[in-house]
């Protein structure tokens, strides 16, 4: 697979084994949560299409994960129909690109509602292959609503832009999403549809009955291979999706044929540019089996990149493209940085023979990941190097700042632990929920608090109160041990910013308001991180309105800029 | 199908389909304990739009919310359009 960018997109393209390839499968991605829990699988995805003889790309739509547009700005033409021209123009670069005669879109969740419409339009898709289609615009938007409203705690007042993830959605968008139903949409004489729906419904069933009646042939496929592209566990490893069936199904409803000689894909300039800074795709690590963005200023040569890595096993571009808008921010400042994913996330192959796995969120190693890609800046020029990560990429930051002397700053992000305990899962599954924290967030939601208020789940508080127990007689028993001459009297968190100070390393922490966020911390540093006086150029601070995802626009904002800050170089340099 | 197994259909399903694990499911069950999170709550509300033909949410800001299962199945019994 190849990065590749075009229209003002990133995309991955997927070369057939064997060079050949009549058909090109155009991979339309989901949104939001949609998109972040599938990333993995469509490249898996990618993958065993290459295998299969087809050409595939995989790209971004305007507005989304590592393209130009801004989501939160609405194009002159809507996002609803940028979303399409987008697909219309990767389908006329992917056919341009690689000489594929036919075109078959395969798209997942409401990427599978553009992809039937942009389809119906076009006279060279001979096939949809439908992942989890959003049929009822209406409804979608619905979810988006409820879901918004629940997060924020606020009633959306009519009328207004729905601010939900990277998007600003505007009162015209809302409209035209809601006004699509895939029932209603006529699919071109012959084209072939394969509908992969999570659940059987009533619309499914009308679905397939309108388009075959419109003469479309329809093939309704098992969903349950295909669950990991929406459903995953928090923090263990995970086998990705198994398209076998999908594959299957079109290599004989659509056959590559292998008579054709396909072309060899011209070389694409790959910088996407814009007047304030410029995004280059990299591959690095060993084997380049490590993939990361580099964004640097528009002008100037920068010293210091910045490493974003991974929140939790999101991809490089992080939910709500967070970690694109903090790269560009940072460029806008002077600063480069590399967005990157660590081994078996986003775009960045897991070990050898693991390449179907999403790795473990914690209980990785991704120190070598961090050094490859120190390594790789160096190389370019890059002298001064900060890791930035939130929550898990926070805790994999400070381990590769202690096993790397070339790290100078890092800027953690509700750093949840500093070193790992046994039963890393339970713990942090259950270490926020005390009753007062608990009851906190209750009474946060405001217009719809009572939707969340009553019993809560006494037997999994308990269970997250025994952990933490756990924790803090570990900790006492290390501190006896210290105290009769046995053990290193620090902990590991007082360790490892002992460490960093004398080397000079700047440390920014981040906390989001609430006992469970600083918890860790706290025990080590003070709520108020006091504590950090005697670690020179180490500091803290709290943010009222940032969420632990950093899910929020308004707190992302301050915690974005408060980093930007930290790293700027100082006026007089 | 009535509307309460329709929507007692949908809170097993998403639960099932997000792995969460589900308190008995009685009437006067907190909706804030049932194991259903945020997420869980917007696919059940856009589930039940489409297999029901109604949205009692969207005419949110006039109504009483839901606390409890009990009030939420109502909800949607109560709820303009529902029935026809």
């Amino acid at each position: 697979m190849t990065p590749v960018t075009f229209n003002d997109t990133l995309g991955w393209l997927h070369t057939p084994r064997g060079g050949v390839g009549r058909v090109a499968v155009l991979i339309c991605p989901g949104m939001m949560q949609d998109a972040l829990l599938s990333h993995c699988s469509l490249r898996v995805l990618g993958e065993r299409l290459a295998e299969a003889g087809y050409w595939a790309l995989r790209f971004d739509l305007p507005g989304t994960a590592d393209s130009l547009a801004e989501g939160d700005v609405e194009p002159p033409e809507g996002h609803w129909q940028s979303w399409q021209n987008g697909i219309d123009g990767a389908a006329d670069w992917l056919r341009e690109t690689t000489g594929a005669r036919e075109l078959v879109f395969c798209g997942l969740r409401i990427g599978a509602t553009l992809a039937t419409l942009v389809a119906s339009r076009r006279t060279d898709v001979a096939a949809v292959i439908q992942i989890a289609p959003v049929v009822r615009g209406n409804s979608y938007v619905r979810q988006l609503l409820v879901q918004a409203q629940l997060q924020t705690g606020r009633p959306l007042p009519a009328d207004a832009d729905l601010v939900f993830y990277e998007f600003r959605l505007s009162p015209r968008t809302l409209a035209e999403m809601r006004a699509v139903d895939l029932r209603q949409v006529t699919p071109r004489p012959g084209q072939k549809m394969a509908l992969y729906p999570r659940a059987d419904s009533r619309l499914i069933d009308e679905c397939t009955q309108a388009w075959t009646a419109a003469g479309a042939a329809v093939t309704r496929g098992p969903w349950t291979r295909l669950e990991p592209m929406l459903r995953h566990n928090i923090i263990e490893e995970n086998t990705l999706a198994d398209f076998s069936d999908v594959v299957t199904w079109l290599s004989r409803a659509v056959p590559y044929d292998a008579t054709h000689r396909a072309v060899t894909p011209p070389a694409t300039p790959l910088a996407l540019q814009t007047t304030e800074y410029i995004e280059t795709p990299m591959l690095f690590g060993r084997r380049g089996r490590l993939f990361g963005v580099l964004c640097r200023p528009a002008r100037g040569q920068p010293d210091a990149a910045v490493i974003i890595t991974n929140a939790g096993r999101d991809p490089h571009y992080g939910s709500c493209r967070q970690s694109v808008t903090l790269a560009r921010q940072l460029a806008r400042a002077g600063i480069a940085s590399l967005r990157m994913d660590f081994a078996g996330l986003g775009d960045s192959l897991g070990p050898i023979g693991k390449e179907n796995f999403l790795t473990p969120m914690f209980e990785s190693d991704r120190v070598p990941d961090i050094r490859g890609a120190i390594d790789a800046l160096e190389r370019l020029g890059y002298r001064r190097f900060a890791l930035q990560g939130l929550c898990a990429g926070a805790y994999h930051s400070l381990q590769g700042s202690l096993h790397d002397p070339r790290v100078s700053t890092l800027l953690l992000v509700n750093i949840p632990l500093f070193s790992l305990p046994g039963e890393v899962m339970e713990y942090l599954t259950h270490r926020s929920q005390s009753f007062a924290h608990y009851i906190g967030r209750m009474t946060s939601l405001d217009g719809l608090k009572r939707l969340f208020t009553g019993r809560v789940n006494v037997l999994r508080i308990l269970r997250g109160q025994v952990d933490h127990v756990r924790m803090r007689t570990a900790e006492t028993v290390q501190g006896l041990a210290s105290k009769v001459g046995v053990a290193d009297r620090r902990t590991p968190a007082r360790r490892a910013m002992a460490d960093l100070s004398a080397r000079g390393v700047r440390t920014l922490f981040l906390f989001s308001a609430g006992q469970g966020e600083i918890d860790a911390f706290a025990r080590e540093f003070g709520p108020a991180g006091q504590g950090l006086a005697g670690y020179p150029g180490a500091e803290m601070h709290v943010i009222e309105d940032m969420d632990h995802d950093m899910s929020q626009a308004p707190g992302r904002a301050v915690g974005q800029a408060l980093m930007v800050k930290f790293m700027a170089p100082p006026a007089s340099a | 199908m009535s509307i309460r197994s329709a929507v007692l259909d949908q809170v097993k399903l998403v639960a099932e389909q997000q792995r969460k694990t589900l308190a008995p499911l009685d009437d006067d069950l907190p909706l804030a304990g049932s194991g259903l999170d945020s997420l869980c709550i917007a696919l059940i509300v856009a589930n039940l739009e489409d297999e029901l033909g109604v949205d009692p949410f969207g005419v949110v800001g006039s109504v009483e919310m839901p606390t409890t299962l009990g009030e939420f199945i109502r909800f949607y019994e109560t709820a303009p359009g529902a029935g026809t």
